[in-house]
Parts: C-alpha cells; structure tokens; sequence
C-alpha cells in the first residue's frame, strides 16, 4: 500500500522533472517580433525617420528654428540663449541619425534603418536591377544623412560607423567624408538605371520614381558643392557643373517631400505634434519684423495675428505666450509635408552659382526672382503675390541691400523658415543675417554656435574616440562650439 | 467593508470559545530564553502523563497540571528544565541556549544548527518584523541586518530597494532573491510609466512571517544557484503546532502618519509668480513687465497689472499687499475672487501640507492553527488599507494563506501550501519628472506661493473641472484660457489616475518519503502566478492630449524541485551529510499595452474603443525562460566542532547559447568551533571560525543572444519596421561570481556579549550586460560579457546583554558594515560607460578604478579648494561639462537597536545610520532656477534685497575667489530672469556639483512599546490566552542629515539608477500605530 503511495505520489514529479523542455535554445526566438522584415519596411522608417528629425521642434533634438531666429522660446530659453547642454540637442540630433539608446521615447534612427534596409534588400530583392537601384536610392539618402552630421559637428564617424562588430568606431576627417560624399553622389547618378523598378511605393518621396532620384542626387550635389565654395572653389566648380549637367530641380513638382498623415499622432507633422499641448514657441521678433517691412506674402501664411497685429517674440527673453502672434494653422497641420530638398533652394544656390562665376544659365536675379516665387508657391501664396513682392525695394534684386551673399542670405533665411538646419547652414555659409550683431539673443551664452559638441554618451562611452576628435575638431580638450568647421572662412 | 470585517471576527471568536470553557484547573506561563527572549514552540509536558502543550510564538503556554505534578520543559536548542507545580501562580521558566545546537534555516530549507554553518547568515525573527505595522514588510528589515542596504521609498506602496554587500552588477537585477518556504518569490519591479507599483515581494504578507533568515554571500546561497548571486532572504511561513482544539491570533492595527516637515521645502515668501520682466510691452514703458500689463475681462479696457499666469517659476514681482493684481483666481469663473482684483501676497495656504490628507493604514490579521500527531494546519487572513498622503490614493490587500501537512504514514508526508493575494492600487505616486503624475514636482520645482491650494480644491470641487493657475492667455476673456504646464493639482489626482491590480497565487505541493532514517527523498512542485492590470488615464482638458492606456501583464514561474538527502552517523565522531537534487525552472512573462490615439471622444470614458483615431497596435511582450539544474552537496561534521562542506551546481539556461548554454560552480567551506576545545572557560562561551569559496554561474536575460527587428505604426499604408537598437551576442558565455569570506563568531560571559565579524571579498567576473556604446555604432547598447565588479566588506554585528535579572533586561542589537566597491574592468578596455541619465545634464556612470555609480556632471574650477569667481563675479565653470561629481555608494551602514523589557513591558527603538554616498537633487537644482528657494531671495550683505537691481543695492557676491585667490566681491544681478539676471541654478552660473549632498543620515527608525497582559489577567476573561498591545512609531526623527527639505533615502522607484538621484522626490512620513494581537 505504502509503496504505492509513493511512486503516485512521487511518479508525477518525476515525469516533470524529465518533461524539460528538449531544446532550450528555441526559447530564444521571440515570437512577438521578427528576425528579419521587408526591406521596404526599413526604408519607409528610414526615410520617415529622416523627415522627422528635418521637421523636428524638441528642443533636445533639433532646436534650429530658435537658433535661427525663425522661432523662439517662452519662457524656457536656453536654446535661444545657445545653452545647448540643457536639453542636449546634440545627443538627440546625433541619435536621431545613428541610432538612439535604448528607453528613449524615439526609439529608432535614419542610418541604422538605411543601412539595415539595404542589408536586407541584398536577401529580399531577386532582380539585380532593382536591388541596384535600391541600393543607389538609399545610398543618396545616406549620403545627405552623414552631410548633415559633418556639417553640424565636424569629424564623426564614418568609416567603422554602422558596422556589427564596432561598438566603439573611430572619428574620420570630416573634409575627407565630405568628399567621399561628393564622390559618391557621382557614382549614384551614374548608377542608377531608369529601365528597371526600385523601391516603389515603400518610397515615401518619389514613389520610387528614377528620373526623379536622378535629380534629387545632382541638386544634392549642387547643395553639398556649395557648402565648400569658399574654401576649394575648385570642386565647387567641378561638382555645380557636373549636377547643372545632369540636371537639377526644375520646378516645386520636383521638391522632395514626404506627405505626412492625419493620424495616428506618431504619423503627423512634428509641429503639429508639439502644438497639441505645449506652447514653447512663439515666432522670433526678426523675422517676423523682416517679413512685416517687406510686406510678405508669407506672414499671413506663417503667422496668426496678436491683437491685430503680428508681433514676433524676444530671441532669449521670457515671451509671454499671451503677448505674440502665432503660427498659422497651415503650418501647424497635421498634414504639413515634411521637406528634405525643394525647387526653392535649388534657385537660390544656382543663383549663389552665377555670383561665384560658374556657368549655370540665366542671371543671378532671375533665379533669385524663381527661388522666392517657388517659396510663396510653396506655403500658398500666389504667383500674382510673388511678382508684387519681388518688386519690394528691399526685397528687389536690383535694390535689395547688401551684396549677394547678404540678399541670397536673407532671403534664403526667409524660404528656409520651417527648415532650421539649413537656415543655419545658410548663415554660418553666408553670414545673414548677422544675428550676433544685429539681434543677439538677450542673456546669449556667447555666438551663434558653429557647430555642436558631440554627446554626452561619446564622451562617456567612447570616451578614446571622443577625446582624439574633439582634439582634431577644436585643437584642445574642450568640445567647443564656437570653432568654425572646416569649410568656414 | 469594515463592518463584514468586525462581523468575520466576531464569528471566529464565538466559534472557539467552546474550546477553552470546558477546562478547569490551569497553569499558565512563559517561557525564554537566557537573553530574555521568547521560546516559541517549546515543549511544556506534564511528567509521566503524556499531557503535553507547546507554546506559542510569544512563550506563552497554558497546561492543566495538578498540584505537585511536576513539568517538563524542553525546545530544540535548549537544555530542558524541571519543574515542580505548587500553585496557580504564572510559571516563568528560562531555558539556558545551547547555544551550539541553535538552528538556521539555509538554502533549500534545509536545517542546519549554526554551529555547523561554514558562511554568514543573519535571522530576524517574525516579530521584529511586524513589530511596526508596515504594509511592506521589507522596509523593516533596514537596519537590523548588516549588510543589507534597505532603500525605502516613502509612497503608498512604493519600491524598496535590497541589496546585499553593495552593487554587483552594473546593468542587471542587484536585488536580493526572495524565497518563501523554499520557493523563489518573484520580486520583479512592476512599476509602469512613472507610476511606482512597488516590488512584488511586498505581497508577502508580513503575518505570515515566522522567520527570515538572510543568507549573504555566494557559499550560503550557491544551492539556489545563479538567481541567488545578490543573496537570498529566506522567509519561513509560520506553521501549524500541534496542539489540543485550535490556535486563533486576531491581530488589528492602525497607523497614522504626517509627512516629516525636514523633508519638505522650505519657501522664500518675498516674490510670487512670474519670470521676471517677461510682460514688458512697449506701449507701456512706464511698467516694470513683472505683471502683464493689459486689459481683463471686467476691467473697462483699462490696462490692469494681471499676474504671469502662464508661467510657473517665483522669479516675478515682489510682494506687496497694498496692490491690488488680478491673480490667477480672477479668471476661474465661480471662484470667490473671481472678476476682482485682490493683494499681492503670498497664499494663506501654499504648502504641500496643506495638500497632503493623512495616511492612514488598518491592518487586520486573523490566522488559525492547529495539529495533531499526523497532520498540521494554518490558515490566515489579513486585509490592509492604507491610505496615502497624496488625495485619493488607496492600497488595498486581501492576503489570503493555507497551509498544511499531513503525514500518510510513519514515512510519508504530504504538504500543502497556498496563498492567494490581491493587491490593488489607486492614485499611486508617480516618481517622474511630470507634473500630471507626481505634484512633488510642482511643490519642488515649480511652484509659486501665491497659490492657494484650498482654492485650488474648492475650484476643482465645484464642477470637477481643471481650474488650474497655471494657464495660458484668456485675460480678456477667460473662455479662451488653456493649461499651461500644470493641472490643477486636484484634477490631477481624481481625474489623470492610474489604478492597478495584480492578483497573485504562489502555491506549492511537497512530499517527503523517509527511505530510511538516514535517508530522505523530497519532492516539490511550486508555482507563483500572478496577473497585473494597470490602467492610465487622462481625462479631456488636461495639459496633456486625453488619453486612456492598459497594460497587462502576467507573470509564471514553476519549479519543480527533487531533493535526496543522506544523513548519517559514519563512527562515532563523524556525521555525514550528503544531498543531490533538482530543479526545473520555468519562467514565463507575457504583457499587452494598449493606448487611445489622438485623444478621447467622449470625455469620462475610458475604453481603448473610445480614441480619436484608430488605436495603435497594442504592444505585446512573450517570453519563456527555463533553467534546469542538477546540484549536490556533502557535509561532514567531526565532533560537532569541526564542519566541512561542499557544493556542486550544474544549470543549463535557455538564455544562452546552446553551445554555451551549461556551467557549473562548485563551494566550498569549513568552519571550526574552536570553544569547544578549550574547554569551559568560563568568559568565553563560544567561538567559531569559519572560511569559505564559491563560485555562481549566471546566465543572460531573456532574448538577448539574436537581434529582432520592431514593428512601427504603417505609414501612408505602407509595413514599417525599425531595427534594434541594442546589439544582441550569440556568442554570451556565463557570468561567474567568485567570493570568499571569513567569519569569526563570538559571546563572553553567558553569551552576554557576543560578536559575528565577516569579511567578505567577490569579484562579478564576465559580467552579460547590455554596454552603453557608441551610437554611431548603429546601436545604443551592446549585449556582451563587459567587466569585473568587486566587492570586499566587513560585516559586524553585536549583541549586548548590559542588565538582566528576572524582571528587567536590556539588549543591544549592533549591526554595522561597510562595503568597498570597485569597477576593476570594462568591456573592451572602456574607460568608462554609461549606466543612466539623472535628469537634464547629469549622469551615472561606472568607472574603471572607481566605485560603480559615480554621479558625473558640471563643475567649478577651483583656487586653492575654493571656487573661481571672474572679474565679472560669475562662476568660473569647468569647460568639461562631465566631471566625476559624486558617488552613490555609502561609506558605511549601521543600526543599533535597544530593547528593554521590564516584566510584561518592552520598550524598544531602532537608530538607522547611513554614512557617505551622494544624492544629486535635481528638485534642488531646477527649484532655485523657478526662485522658489529662501537661497534665492533673502536679502544680501548691505541689507538690500538680493533680487533688488545693482543699482538700488541689490544682487548677491557669489561666494568664491579670483584668479588670484582673494575673495571675489562683485556683486551680480538676481534681479531679473528674463534678462539673465538671475545666478542660481546649473541652467544659469551653477554646476550641478551645488546640487550635490551628501546621502548620509542618521533615523529614529522605530519606536515600539508592548505591553503582554499578565496570564492572571487575561485568564479571567476566559477563552483568551493572550492579549499583546503595542505602540508603535516609524520613521519618527531625522537626526541628522545633510540633503536640504528632503530625505536622503528617497529614491527613484527602485532599481540600478534609483539611488543617488532625487526628482519629485516625495517627503519622509511619521507614522504612528497601535496594534492589539489576541491569541484564543
């Protein structure tokens, strides 16, 4: 009796005991997330990702609107002061492209989703052509991705950057990047083959359009190019005419854009997102002042009125949000597109082409006149509108003040209202508007910053890497912004 | 709910009142020990009847015995005495220790006298445990364990931290492992979104707690294997006695508590609301813009000073009852001062106090027990309330436990245990930088004093609407006013909840089979599952878009345990033991998140169908992770006096890689009781030396050997994907854990002093974690084997007996340790790696060569050890915005507790002391860039105000030294923020090292004063046997502490980055209780 107790009470447990699973291992394979996805599905999140940090308001991701006076802050100003460390724009801005840390509320990035889109394309995509011309594709949007990071922080890494096995890669040289950029843009539009498909309607910009890829690359040229212009007038030249030859945006059919969506709220404009509940931003004093002498088409579409009035806050002063005009409902749409490259700046930098004697075809002031028709078109404004401003005094090419870089610049600042990477490109290329001179932020923690200090996770945990750049970029132990980059005079 | 409770007792009392009344003749007694402590369960028997009692946990016992007879009194551990009967008079008896013989529970439930205990162990018994009513009953076991570092949170629920001799890993749990009767207990971390939940071992239900015993180092715990690297707390489950009729305890406490006024902020009260000269208009130059100049609503179109309401910083305009503004309460509609113009002047009624409610908790406890030769039963119930400080926050508990075993035959036992919880939250305190969930941060950060918090509540009240004083705009008309940042702090905490529920059983099946008298076989199956159910809302009107969000999680783990143990006399001197077991662990994890989009349609109803915009796919989460393990272990004792033992475990993970994927760890350790050689000695009672090595094996985290891409929400209809962002490794090997320790036992003079010192040395060798890289890497962390922790310590404790005699005695309990820890390597020779962001602009970092945690941010430069000021009296800061600013790891920990008994008194108190280690308070920090600090007002050295402008006197000498090290003696402008005129913060000319304090303090932790009515009272009354009433205090006095308005220990939730960093950061709460136990 006893010994039958025991095996039915004992007999169970051993069967458990020896149920183990057989194959532990297969309790590695997550079955809520996958192994591996279509390669398309890499490239819409690269591609929307890129949009995303172009548009984006956070002040601890790309806070370019307030340095360049496009917009400014209410109450908490120490963007607009050019106190970067207190959101930290430079890790944000650095992971928006890399790839972000783990917890962050953005918790993906435009290269790594590039890089692993072309990584997959190579298994998913059969025919060769294709995946060529998905490889060019993404290798153009990559491309602009590292011109942007070398143009905010100088050398970063390139080379070792991307890479599985390298979790601490080393900084290259940024002019030597820049070049390789430059280069491969080359190889892109040579490359690419307008008989065979690519991406298609996972390209969220031209819908996998080739003819279309093929001029953004040679306008990318173009922009790209002129950053060096003041430093090697040489490649500047080499590069404008090889893109002009190729054959650049040609009208605001052409402007790379990304449609964003009504809803879900992660899929809208980035302005819009932030306007939902916080209202940190008010329009700055100078542009608004700038578009008000001119008479600008543009400010009924940028702004609402205060009072019956527009009225631009105090760049670094606290600005009751009560007291200023605010944005437009066109530009706090949900549907605003997202723009990486548009017809507008492609006039102006063919326009900056004429001033630096590069043949491109037409006067400096005709492209000028079609850069800021493309802009007023852009956000609404009629052609009626663009031709009435165009004969502003101030605004006039013949009457404008200043020399080219000072009209170009201005008016570049303008058309780049909503783009606040560029607009700071444009200024520290061109130097207008001078704000450090005529409207520096009150309580300005010095200049406008020429470039950002790497983040604070590169000097933490890449801490070898980070000292030897911060050394090439700024010749000491300080990450400093106010050293100029390479291309600037 | 309290009536059914009054009911249920009632009922339980009249149901064993027949138990007792039959009886006649009785003596009643207790029984101690030789350092006065009682002897629960001893034996008490009449001689030659067969008439037996054991007592009770208290020593109390009741036997009917007549006059002349004489009683037996015996436990395990204890020399028996003699007895002989003369009358009715209570019989108090005092058993001599054998001290030799005492047993500790050890790994595995496996009892062993401590005299054979080759490792350090330390055992606190249930009732120090509930000796304050504490709902968590990890919170008291601070200070009466050394080596173990208790950080406790002071909200509803809240997390406790932990950790045994210091920090091991660097990314991975530091917890201690809980383990009830044998069984792990889970105590993951549930906190969600902000919100703290608390660690799951508070579901223990501290009633049901008959001893802990702490198991500190990797020999005493290498039989539970990898999970018990941080230490196990070993929990043993009262039990059923055998006994005649039944044993019923009803035990009922209440606590109250009031939030510690040192832990609050403290107020300047000279400027209100504002940011400075943020309201200038041109068009009226003659005004300063510290209010905004404008029209109201009511004010005829003339312009009237109105208060920044948009802003919520103290940087505006000074107070002055004789001008009348238009505060914020202008603008709510229905409110009194609605419409009006009233004094500028602070609230009558601006401090959190005036917010808090007081906390109270009721605890009611019921358990019955009972026994006979072959089976034993306990079953128990207890219910608990608390009430938070914070308006409408609960936390309800139903703990429900059963137990039992029953012996089938002379050789066979079945167990049976099970124990059921519902814990259930409303209104928790979130821990985040937010305002909608944590008002901390309001009253810390960003807060003005011209807020009345009562009006807050009558504005909120009166249509249970947000009226909050933090809006923007609407000055004309207040229809048109929105929320700024803050809510009203009412709507907050009735309307923006988060509410929770997670109902857990852990039970668990055993048989025993004795094969023969020297061999054992066990067997165990044991589960612990529990669901969570937490919801979010956010109602409409709120700052934040309105949204509604769930999450569930569940939570498996099983164990399937086989244990033979051979236990046998080899000759006459020499006993062997000898076990080989078991164990299948099974660990299964699932959870689903879903959240509205885009808002809520109908506002008040909170369902995932109710969205704007089609919700998102919810999140889900699947995992399964399984350990099976095989294990032995040899004991051999000669003479009692010299003990060699060792181990041997073997665990294959599903976490690693198959190819990796089994290890194996040996222990070993030997101890000698060298008093027994010498003899009696007289002042020397006892002495051991003990010595061990261990080795534990560790594997990974689930899913972290193969990289899995993430879903995103489709965009323009197109599938979205986005890569990891962290770097998973098939090729992880195990960790390893290598410790060895020495120890030294010790007690003089009858055991009236005695003494335990450890030393400890453990190196985390091959630690698997996830490696903050470099992003340009394409990922932010990397999975890998990345570096070496050690930790080497001393443990001391100290038990003193200064005065004992047959009515009064006073023990003094010391524990003390002090913990070196060091970061001897990192993955890829890093210098250095990131462990966490604190907030803004600081971090916590592990450092080769330094102590894991250091706290880097901003500082000074320095001449000659004081700060540099330049020619224009600002701060000089380091142009390294990372310097090494602090370290969160103690110089050491303490606690001493006295108890005095004096016949059926005792009086006890408990000294908590924490020395060293650091806090950055980032309350600190961002409250002085608001002006809401006494630091930033106050007047200056020539009398004027310091926020005055320089040229009426004003501004502040920063205090420090030029260049050339004379002290500086430029004054700067505080008189305007707006104009970056204001010094404080490190968002101005600060470093975050101002913002440093030390985390040391010293704590009156308990106060408990019982009174045991006398026998001959209580046997009057009849079926009672027992009547304990106590008063209780906790937390009671800050003695000392260094960390301005708040308390040191104060963490964030729990985990790694929750020590050393204060946001939100909650104040310290007084409590004070009473409790009464009836033992029927």
């Amino acid at each position: 009796m006893q010994k039958i107790l025991i095996l039915i009470l004992f007999i169970p447990l051993l069967i458990f005991s020896f149920s183990c699973t057989k194959n532990l291992s297969s309790l590695n394979n997550d079955p809520k997330n996958p192994l591996t996805v279509p390669s398309g599905s890499l490239l819409v999140n690269g591609e929307k990702n890129f949009s995303d940090a172009l548009n984006s308001t956070a002040n601890g991701v790309g806070p370019f609107r307030v340095l360049t006076q496009s917009w400014t802050e209410n109450t908490y100003v120490s963007e607009a002061r050019y106190i970067l460390s207190a959101a930290d724009a430079p890790s944000g801005w650095w992971n928006a492209f890399y790839s972000n840390t783990p917890g962050t509320a953005q918790t993906t990035s435009i290269l790594n989703s590039l890089n692993d889109a072309k990584i997959a394309a190579a298994k998913d995509v059969t025919d060769q052509d294709v995946l060529r011309n998905d490889l060019i594709i993404t290798d153009i949007l990559e491309v602009y991705g590292y011109s942007i990071l070398v143009n905010t922080y100088g050398n970063v890494p390139y080379v070792q950057a991307l890479k599985d096995s390298i979790p601490f890669p080393a900084y290259d040289d940024a002019k030597t990047i820049y070049y390789d950029l430059l280069h491969r843009l080359d190889t892109a539009i040579a490359g690419l083959n307008p008989n065979a498909a690519s991406w298609g309607s996972y390209d969220q910009i031209y819908g996998g359009d080739i003819g279309q890829w093929k001029k953004f690359a040679a306008t990318l040229q173009l922009k790209l190019a002129t950053v060096v212009a003041d430093v090697d007038p040489a490649t500047y030249s080499k590069y404008v005419t090889s893109a002009v030859n190729t054959g650049v945006f040609t009208s605001n059919a052409d402007n790379a854009i990304i449609q964003y969506q009504g809803s879900p709220t992660g899929n809208t404009n980035p302005a819009y997102q932030t306007f939902i509940t916080r209202h940190d931003y008010s329009p700055a004093n100078l542009i608004v002042n700038t578009l008000l002498a001119w008479n600008d088409p543009r400010l009924p579409l940028f702004y609402t009125q205060f009072q019956g009035q527009y009225t631009g806050g105090v760049p670094g002063a606290g600005n009751g949000y009560v007291k200023f005009s605010q944005f437009s409902p066109g530009w706090l749409d949900p549907l605003l597109p997202g723009d990486f490259l548009d017809y507008s700046e492609t006039e102006f930098l063919l326009a900056e082409a004429v001033e630096r004697g590069i043949i491109v075809g037409g006067t400096a002031e005709d492209h000028y006149d079609k850069a800021i028709t493309a802009s007023i078109l852009f956000w609404g404004g009629s052609a009626t509108d663009a031709a009435t401003y165009l004969t502003q005094p101030g605004v006039s090419y013949s009457t404008a003040a200043g020399d080219w870089k000072q009209k170009i610049g201005y008016q570049q600042w303008i058309a780049f209202a909503n783009q606040g990477w560029d607009a700071w490109t444009s200024i520290r290329r061109l130097g207008y508007p001078d704000i450090d001179n005529i409207n520096p932020p009150v309580g300005a923690n010095g200049n406008l910053p020429r470039r950002f200090y790497y983040p604070n996770n590169e000097e933490t945990s890449n801490s070898v890497n980070w000292a030897k750049a911060v050394q090439a970029v700024s010749g000491g132990t300080t990450d400093d912004v106010s050293t100029n980059l390479w291309w600037e005079k | 709910m309290r009536k059914i409770r009054f009911l249920v007792s009632i009922i339980v009392l009249l149901l064993f009142q027949h138990a007792a009344r039959a009886q006649s003749s009785w003596i009643t007694g207790n029984v101690k020990d030789s350092t006065n402590n009682s002897i629960p369960f001893a034996t008490v028997a009449v001689k030659g009847t067969g008439k037996a009692v054991t007592t009770d946990e208290k020593g109390n016992f009741k036997i009917e015995a007549s006059k002349g007879s004489t009683l037996i009194f015996s436990a395990a551990g204890y020399s028996p005495r003699e007895f002989s009967v003369e009358g009715n008079a209570p019989v108090y008896i005092y058993l001599e220790n054998k001290k030799l013989q005492e047993v500790v529970v050890t790994a595995l439930g496996i009892v062993r006298t401590k005299n054979s205990l080759p490792y350090a162990t330390q055992q606190v018994s249930g009732e120090e445990i509930t000796k304050t009513l504490n709902t968590n009953f990890v919170d008291n076991l601070s200070g009466k364990v050394s080596g173990l570092q208790i950080t406790a949170s002071n909200t509803i629920g809240g997390s406790t931290n932990a950790i045994l001799r210091g920090f091991k890993s660097l990314t991975q749990n530091n917890q201690a492992l809980f383990v009830v009767d044998g069984v792990p207990y889970d105590n993951t971390n549930q906190s969600q979104n902000g919100f703290d939940l608390g660690n799951a071992a508070s579901d223990i239900n501290p009633d049901d707690i008959a001893s802990i015993n702490v198991l500190k180092g990797a020999a005493a715990s290498a039989l539970y294997g990898s999970r018990a690297s941080n230490g196990v707390i070993l929990i043993t489950t009262k039990k059923g006695t055998k006994r005649k009729g039944v044993g019923v305890t009803i035990s009922s406490g209440v606590t109250v508590g009031s939030p510690d006024k040192s832990t609050l902020p403290v107020y300047q009260t000279q400027y209100g609301e504002g940011y400075g000269s943020q309201g200038y208009d041109p068009a009226y130059p003659g005004q300063s813009g510290f209010f905004y100049y404008t029209p109201t609503f009511n004010s005829n179109g003339q312009p009237v000073n109105v208060v920044q309401t948009d802003v919520d910083a103290a940087t505006g305009p000074a107070y002055d009852p004789g001008q009348l503004v238009y505060n914020w309460d202008a603008f709510i509609p229905g409110d009194a001062n609605y419409g009006k113009a009233t004094p500028w002047a602070p609230a009558a009624h601006h401090n959190p106090t005036d917010f808090f409610e007081t906390p109270v908790t009721t605890a009611t406890n019921i358990s019955i027990d009972g026994g006979d030769e072959n089976t034993e039963f306990r079953v128990g119930y207890t219910r608990s309330d608390d009430m938070g400080l914070l308006p409408n926050s609960t936390l309800v508990k139903n703990l429900i436990s059963i137990g039992g075993s029953h012996k089938i035959t002379d050789v066979l036992t079945v167990g049976a245990v099970l124990d059921f919880s519902d814990v259930a939250g409303i209104g928790r305190d979130g821990y985040t930088y937010s305002s909608q969930q944590n008002p901390m941060m309001d009253f810390r950060e960003w807060w003005p004093t011209n807020v009345n918090i009562q009006d807050q509540k009558t504005d909120y009240f009166r249509n249970n609407s947000n009226a909050t004083w933090n809006r923007l705009g609407g000055y004309t008309d207040p229809s048109t006013q929105t929320v700024a940042y803050h809510n009203n702090l009412y709507w907050n905490r009735y309307q923006n909840t988060e509410d929770d529920d997670r109902k857990r059983i852990l039970g668990n099946i055993n048989v025993n089979y004795k094969i023969t008298p020297w061999l054992n076989l066990f067997g165990r199956v044991s589960t612990d599952q529990y669901n969570q159910f937490v919801e979010y809302h956010t109602a409409v009107g709120s700052v934040h878009q309105s949204s509604y969000s769930r999450y569930n999680i569940t939570y498996g783990e099983t164990n399937y345990d086989l244990l033979l143990t051979f236990n046998r006399d080899i000759s006459k001197d020499l006993n062997l033991k000898a076990l080989v077991g078991s164990n299948i662990r099974r660990v299964d994890n699932s959870s689903i998140f879903a959240t509205t989009n885009g808002g809520l349609v109908v506002p008040g109803v909170y369902a995932l169908a109710n969205s704007v915009n089609t919700p998102a796919a919810p999140i889900e989460t699947q995992s399964t992770k399984e350990v099976d393990a095989i294990f032995g272990g040899v004991t051999l004792s000669y003479k009692d006096f010299l003990t060699l033992d060792a181990t041997l475990r073997g665990e294959k993970s599903s976490t690693l890689p198959v190819a990796n994927n089994t290890y194996y760890y040996p222990s070993i350790s030997g101890n000698f009781v060298f008093s027994k050689l010498l003899g009696d000695l007289g002042w020397l009672s006892y002495g051991k030396l003990r010595a061990n090595y261990a080795e534990v094996g560790g594997d990974a985290p689930v899913y972290s050997v193969q990289n899995t891409f993430q879903y995103v929400a489709p965009f323009n209809g197109q599938p979205t994907s986005a890569p990891p962002v962290i770097n998973n490794n098939p090729d992880l090997v195990p960790e390893k854990n290598r410790t060895y320790e020495f120890g030294l036992e010790a007690s003089f003079l009858k055991n009236r002093v005695g003494f335990d010192i450890t030393y400890y040395h453990a190196q985390q060798i091959d630690q698997i974690m996830p490696i903050s890289v470099s992003t340009s890497s394409g990922y932010g962390q990397y999975f890998v084997n990345g570096g070496t922790v050690q930790n080497e310590g001393i443990e001391f404790t100290l038990n003193l007996t200064p005065i004992k005699n047959r009515d009064f005695s006073w023990n003094i309990a010391l524990n003390w340790s002090k913990n070196n820890n060091t970061v001897l390597s990192l993955y890829h020779n890093q210098p250095s790696y990131l462990i966490a962001n604190y907030g803004f602009n600081t971090q916590l970092v592990a450092e080769v060569g330094k102590p894991y945690g250091v706290i880097r941010g901003s500082d000074y430069t320095y001449v000659n050890g004081q700060k540099e000021v330049g020619a224009d009296g600002y701060y000089i800061l380091n142009p390294n915005s990372l310097t090494d600013i602090g370290n969160i790891n103690p110089d050491w920990i303490a606690g001493i507790n006295n108890s005095f008994n004096y016949k059926s008194f005792s009086l006890s108190f408990l000294i908590d002391i924490h020395q060293g280690g650091s806090v950055y308070s980032l309350d600190k920090d961002f409250g002085d860039y608001s002006g809401l600090y006494p630091s930033t007002a106050g007047n200056n050295d020539k009398g004027n105000p310091v926020r005055s402008p320089l040229s009426q006197g004003g501004g502040i000498i920063l205090p420090g030294v030029t260049a050339d090290g004379k002290p500086n003696a430029v004054y700067v402008s505080a008189s305007d923020i707006n104009q970056g005129q204001f010094p404080f913060s490190s968002y101005n000319n600060f470093a975050d090292k101002s913002y440093v304090y030390s985390a040391s303090y010293v704590k009156l932790r308990e106060v408990a004063i019982t009174y045991s009515f006398p026998s001959r009272i209580v046997n009057k009354i009849g079926f009672i046997k027992g009547i304990d009433i106590s008063l209780t205090g906790r937390n009671l006095w800050i003695i000392h502490k260094d960390l301005p308005y708040s308390d040191p220990e104060q963490g964030y939730a729990s985990g790694n980055a929750s020590i050393g960093f204060q946001v939100g950061a909650y104040p310290s709460v007084r409590t004070f209780g009473f409790n009464a136990k009836f033992k029927l």
